[in-house]
């Protein structure tokens, strides 16, 4: 994927999603577009409309993450949505997107997968009461939840041993029990998991290793 | 909102219950294409008459036309009428439009011709429901297509002219977005409209009666009517091309691209050009229809929450979400 093509990929998504237009950025560096989403189900039901900024940087394009700005003010400026008070969107938990972004992303694809289930998703939570596929925790609970849903980790010392294994790029032989939670073999448990993080990026991963310390020293403290 | 929804309700029980399919190998029986007719003959009364159907109200009120609109006989614009066996001619501009059904021959391969009768007949009462509700007038019914005018002594020209383009962009979307799928799963394979549209200057058509006694017509004689069908004929799969006197109308360039060949060439150094209508850019600019997640248009006529949604049918494209709050 080159870095000359956020043109041809907005002028595609132009030519299909008509109520998109390019507008000038309020952002430098940034290309602007300003539209409208219809959320419409499987049924073709509408069920309401948002208007929305999107931001991409051109330059990192397509290494990069738009910045999706709601500015119809539908949904309440209430962390419970998952919005800032500027209304801009919290599409997805940072290591997601991170790991989007260094694979790079296609902006039609973006829209498709992360932009538009955003809007579908708040009119779920409106009408059932909760997201479709549940929510994230605020601030570190989110992190921490993270970890445990993707690698099924709960215990702080084994998430803190999986980052220092992943960041200090320790290399440990396969078919020895697992160093950092006592299986049988290294490679059956833990190493697809150090390989896994990999994809999220080395500054997120130092970001969360020091949370996580943080948090076990909290817990060291409390005990005692 | 699903505009066509009972006319293509229709369709789809009339190719569901249609007995070919089943006795491909031992062939028809005359029972069996007797109790197909009384089917198809009670299924026609499903058709939305002259009473539309709650939809079809909502939308044409949205619309700003009463919910209760009279269809216009066909033969004589009611504008020009009192040139019926005359040999008057009167100067009047006009938009001619023709539509048909292409690929429609194909039915005949896979149904019974009760069956294409009432599928041909569900298409031609939708697009005539299509034309009245955005002020049209048919002329004629030509097999699966339509011959249409658009405007008269009492409509602004402009206006005239983006009623045709809607009324034609709402025919060429219940073809592609209702009825190609369905019928592509049944084995009808690339069923499209192919529309032309074209607008001639008061100096440019006469109106007249043509035909002898009661066997003739009032009509019209003017180089835009006869190319319409001609851009009808160069249109691409569920295409509408237009001439240039539509583009000059409505001066907007986004939804006009000019095709490389001239519809006609006057042989005085002039040409007369053609131009292929984004018709479905039109629709969601008019207001008149949304798109999905995948870019997929649906008719609609105002933004209010549909009242028939089911959280069931969002969760496929809800659950692709996952949010985090991370904000201070």
């Amino acid at each position: 994927m080159t870095k000359t093509n956020l043109n041809y990929d907005i002028d595609s998504f132009l030519s299909k999603y008509y109520s998109f237009k390019e507008v000038d950025s309020p952002k430098p560096g940034y290309l602007a577009l300003k539209g409208k989403i219809s959320v419409l189900d499987k049924k073709g039901k509408l069920w309401g409309q948002f208007e929305i900024l999107i931001l991409i940087n051109k330059i990192e394009y397509p290494y990069t993450i738009p910045i999706v700005i709601e500015k119809t003010q539908i949904i309440d400026r209430d962390w419970d949505f998952h919005i800032s008070k500027e209304g801009v969107c919290c599409l997805d938990i940072p290591h997601q997107l991170l790991k989007r972004k260094r694979r790079g992303i296609t902006f039609e694809e973006f829209y498709r997968n992360v932009i538009y289930p955003f809007f579908a998703n708040y009119h779920y939570k409106e009408s059932t009461g909760e997201y479709a596929n549940g929510e994230y925790k605020h601030h570190f609970e989110g992190i921490a939840q993270f970890y445990q849903e993707e690698f099924d980790l709960e215990n702080l010392e084994d998430i803190v041993a999986l980052l220092e294994t992943s960041i200090g790029g320790i290399k440990h032989q396969p078919n020895i029990e697992c160093p950092l939670c006592g299986k049988p073999k290294y490679k059956k448990c833990c190493r697809k998991k150090v390989y896994s993080l990999k994809g999220y990026g080395m500054q997120q991963l130092k970001i969360d290793l020091v949370l996580f310390r943080q948090q076990l020293l909290k817990r060291k403290k409390v005990l005692g | 909102m699903n505009l066509f929804e009972d006319y293509k309700n229709v369709i789809k029980k009339a190719v569901e219950n249609d007995p070919t399919k089943s006795n491909k190998i031992y062939g028809l029986s005359e029972p069996m294409l007797e109790s197909n007719r009384e089917y198809l003959k009670l299924l026609r009364n499903e058709l939305p008459g002259r009473e539309l159907s709650r939809e079809m109200k909502l939308f044409a009120k949205g619309m700003g036309v009463k919910e209760t609109f009279d269809y216009q006989p066909l033969g004589s614009h009611p504008d020009f009428t009192y040139l019926k066996a005359t040999d008057l001619v009167e100067e009047h501009w006009i938009i001619s439009g023709f539509i048909d059904v292409k690929k429609s021959t194909k039915l005949f391969n896979n149904f019974t011709k009760g069956t294409v009768r009432l599928i041909t007949e569900s298409i031609i009462r939708a697009s005539i429901f299509a034309v009245n509700l955005c002020g049209g007038y048919v002329h004629r019914i030509q097999g699966d297509g339509l011959m249409v005018y658009f405007g008269g002594k009492n409509i602004e020209k402009l206006k005239a002219v983006e009623d045709a383009l809607k009324s034609f962009s709402m025919i060429s979307y219940f073809v592609k977005n209702d009825l190609k799928d369905f019928f592509e799963d049944n084995g009808i394979q690339d069923i499209h409209t192919r529309a032309g549209l074209d607008l001639g200057h008061s100096k440019q058509v006469d109106w007249f009666y043509s035909g002898i006694g009661e066997s003739g017509e009032v009509t019209t004689c003017s180089l835009h009517t006869s190319l319409a069908p001609k851009m009808q004929s160069n249109a691409k799969n569920s295409g509408i091309v237009v001439g240039h006197n539509v583009t000059t109308q409505l001066r907007k360039d986004k939804y006009f691209e000019q095709r490389s060949k001239e519809i006609h060439d006057y042989e005085d150094g002039r040409k007369y050009y053609q131009y292929n209508f984004d018709w479905e850019r039109y629709l969601v600019d008019n207001n008149l229809a949304v798109q999905n997640d995948m870019g997929v248009l649906v008719l609609t006529i105002n933004t209010l929450p549909d009242p028939n949604r089911n959280s069931r049918d969002l969760y496929p494209i809800a659950s692709k979400s996952k949010p985090y709050f991370n904000y201070d």
